[in-house]
């Protein structure tokens, strides 16, 4: 795998959405290539953050109640 | 909620839906501009989920099940808005995605982090609704690419593809909040 090829699965990488025998092969070319993954490190550290900042919000009580 | 209906009890109805109105709510209030709405929303939805309860079918997943009612619902006030403007740049998006590099670049968690929570929600109403929704039920709420097909009634690549531009267009919209607010930092 190169890295152009795995640029196209890092979403679904770090999704967690590819079959097995994809992600081993995204997992071998990781090993050896220090670039793709910082970029698997950017990205979940990205969307780890995003989930952090747009925090939850607790359902309104005079919301919840008329349920 | 009214009494029983149908054949399904109001119980049936706490244990199944009910538990999941925080997830709904708070998925609401990321799809709509204000807590109004998105209070209106989440009613809308619950009153809908409570009505046509007798169609879900048992043993599927019910969290699924509701966001779809809240997505019809969605797309519904926005074709009823239809005629208020959506401030996106599609064409930039393309362009940077083929031009720039198809990998993440650190310096875009450091923007997440020196935003603030209304600038990212911001970011995320400037999205396209179609956009807008696939990111918030990825990234937000955890949903994997089989629900929100499933929610979006719409096939696992097109997911993949509409969750690919909302992100790539996210990223573009926080990095132009960054820069107008080291302008304004500047400025001031």
């Amino acid at each position: 795998m190169t890295c152009p090829d795995f640029a196209r699965y890092l979403q679904a990488y770090c999704d967690g959405e590819l079959d097995v025998s994809k992600m081993l092969e995204v997992e071998e070319h990781l090993q050896g290539c220090p670039s793709c993954s910082a970029a698997v490190e950017a990205e979940e550290a990205f969307r780890k953050e995003l989930r952090r900042t747009v925090a939850q919000e607790p359902v309104p009580p005079h919301i919840a109640e008329r349920l | 909620m009214g009494p029983d209906h149908g054949d399904r009890s109001h119980l049936e109805f706490e244990e199944v839906a009910l538990v999941h109105m925080q997830r709904i709510y708070n998925a609401a209030l990321r799809l709509t501009r204000n807590k109004p709405e998105a209070e209106d929303l989440f009613q809308e939805t619950y009153l809908r989920a409570y009505r046509f309860f007798h169609q879900f079918r048992q043993g599927t997943d019910c969290r699924a099940w509701l966001f779809t009612i809240l997505r019809n619902l969605f797309f519904t006030r926005v074709r009823q808005a239809s005629s208020v403007a959506v401030d996106f740049d599609e064409d930039r998006v393309y362009r940077e995605a083929k031009h720039g590099s198809l990998l993440p670049q650190n310096p875009e968690i450091h923007l997440v982090h020196r935003l603030a929570g209304e600038d990212i929600q911001q970011a995320i109403l400037a999205l396209p609704p179609k956009l807008r929704l696939v990111v918030v039920l990825a990234d937000l709420e955890g949903c994997s690419y089989r629900e929100i097909a499933e929610i979006c009634q719409c096939p696992i690549g097109t997911v993949m593809s509409r969750l690919y531009r909302g992100r790539q267009a996210l990223r573009t919209a926080l990095r132009d909040y960054a820069k107008s607010e080291k302008t304004s930092k500047e400025d001031g």
